[in-house]
């Protein structure tokens, strides 16, 4: 199936992860379409099979940093709001560190800098006691692990931010009408604020989720095998780049679309009748 | 954590050769993204079709990659449309000012999009009623008031520009964290926390203090208004 230059099966193509077992459903597709590429006897699993484990780590990665952020920056947003100011100082120093520094440097920073400020503990890389040895074991077994941590935390600033903008849009008159009624301040957010402010500013989360997602194509820089990563290696092995970035462009777009109708159904499932544009 | 690297001549050298790589790639694609930018709004507010569903398709693609793909993209195809050495410093750097530029395009065109609809209707068709052309509206009345109101977030956007271009890592350009990068290479892997942090550092106070810049601003624009 060869088209002009472009090998099209290049995809059905041993890999060059040997430890990998392969699995099932890539060699059934490759024994259908792959042609003289593939090979059943191989010793390595296929490109295939790489890449759609590298969309499932990058689409679970990008669920857990977005739940993260979501928890971390709806608390932020809402003490940023209180009269209580050292809370609020607190939400906004917060906001201000992780949005004026970009996504990759903080990976960085918290792979290669965090361990250094953090006490001795056993290294089982080296054997050694080292700064934050146990930080940087976790790096070396589960760089996932501190990748979602780090892309949570970063989409968190700006959840909040959201959030934020969101709770002062609610009037305050809801707000002194519930301290009227007798509420207390957290039961006023709980029942009154929250709810009309999530509804309002639920379009910009929506986008916020979709940025998690491209954003966490970025987490292949700590070594996290993702789909941007397998797609970066297989174009090192195979110089096939046009047939590569042909394939794996869709799946982006596929993805971060299909985000925006889970987050549109959400918005559907959750709508206040009378409350807002409605049907906009 | 060793500060005393900053007393070496070519780290301070290497590094601010970074930072110039990432201004210039800043300030040329903000400049590339408004030129084409500006167009794709007007299309996609035309009546025309054809031409606003291209612009709203144009948006939409680069809204739903995730910007390395786009850079990884750029890297690898513009060589096959253009001549340029990908391993030297021009290379890296036209290949990131049009990335960039086009990429910046889809979110500028959105800002400006809302800036045009945030001039009146009234004024356009007093243009109109003037003998006005669409052309002469567009350049005499509602860009001037349209990129007036825009320009904070035109600049905020700009502040997120300038973050992003540290992505240019995944085709090794030589910017700010591309040569604190580099360093940490010829000094060994020990330096990479110093380097890293001095990073992060610069690239937190220039954002910080462009970005309260920019909150000024609106505020004197909000006033005149």
């Amino acid at each position: 199936m060869s088209f002009g230059s472009l090998n099209w099966t290049a995809f059905c193509a041993e890999s060059n992860e040997y430890t990998l077992d392969k699995a099932a459903w890539a060699e059934s597709v490759c024994k259908a379409i792959g042609g003289s590429s593939y090979s059943p006897v191989a010793e390595a699993p296929t490109w295939l099979q790489l890449l759609g484990a590298g969309v499932i780590t990058m689409v679970w990665t990008a669920v857990v940093a977005f739940l993260i952020a979501f928890f971390l920056g709806s608390i932020l947003g809402v003490i940023r709001t209180l009269p209580n100011k050292p809370l609020a100082f607190i939400g906004n120093t917060y906001v201000e560190i992780f949005r004026n520094i970009p996504l990759i440097v903080q990976l960085f920073f918290w792979a290669f800098v965090f361990p250094e400020l953090l006490p001795l503990s056993l290294s089982s890389g080296s054997g050694e006691m080292v700064a934050g040895g146990w930080w940087k074991n976790v790096l070396n077994n589960q760089p996932a692990v501190i990748g979602v941590f780090a892309l949570g935390l970063y989409t968190a600033a700006r959840v909040s931010e959201h959030i934020r903008a969101g709770i002062e849009t609610v009037s305050r008159g809801q707000k002194f009408a519930a301290y009227a009624m007798g509420f207390s301040q957290a039961q006023a957010y709980r029942y009154v604020v929250l709810p009309i402010a999530y509804r309002t500013v639920w379009p910009t989360i929506t986008s916020e989720a979709m940025n998690t997602f491209k954003n966490s194509a970025v987490l292949y820089a700590l070594s996290i095998l993702n789909f941007f990563a397998y797609t970066k290696t297989m174009r090192e092995e195979t110089s096939q780049d046009v047939v590569i970035l042909i394939l794996s462009t869709p799946v982006y777009l596929v993805i971060t679309y299909s985000i925006k109708y889970v987050m549109a159904w959400i918005e559907k499932r959750m709508a206040v009748p009378g409350l807002g544009s409605g049907g906009k | 954590m060793d500060f005393s690297l900053l007393q070496h001549a070519d780290v301070v050298n290497t590094l601010s050769k970074g930072l110039v790589f990432t201004l210039t790639v800043t300030v040329l694609s903000m400049l590339g993204g408004i030129l084409i930018g500006t167009p794709l709004a007007m299309m996609r507010l035309s009546s025309n079709w054809l031409a606003s569903n291209f612009a709203k398709f144009y948006v939409d693609v680069f809204r739903g990659i995730p910007l390395i793909q786009v850079i990884f993209i750029f890297y690898f195809l513009l060589p096959k449309v253009f001549e340029f050495q990908t391993d030297t410093y021009w290379g890296p750097l036209f290949s990131s000012v049009v990335t960039f530029a086009i990429f910046e395009a889809a979110f500028f065109s959105e800002i400006v999009r809302s800036g045009i609809q945030s001039v009146s209707r009234g004024q356009v068709n007093a243009g109109y009623a003037l003998g006005f052309s669409y052309g002469q509206s567009m350049r005499y009345i509602v860009l001037p008031q349209a990129f007036r109101n825009m320009l904070p977030v035109l600049l905020t956007q700009t502040i997120i520009l300038f973050q992003d271009i540290s992505l240019v890592y995944v085709i090794s350009a030589p910017d700010f964290l591309g040569s604190a990068d580099t360093l940490a290479n010829t000094y060994g892997p020990e330096t990479k926390a110093t380097f890293y942090l001095i990073v992060a550092i610069v690239y937190f106070c220039s954002s910080f203090v462009l970005s309260r810049l920019v909150k000024r601003l609106q505020k004197k624009i909000a006033i005149i208004r």
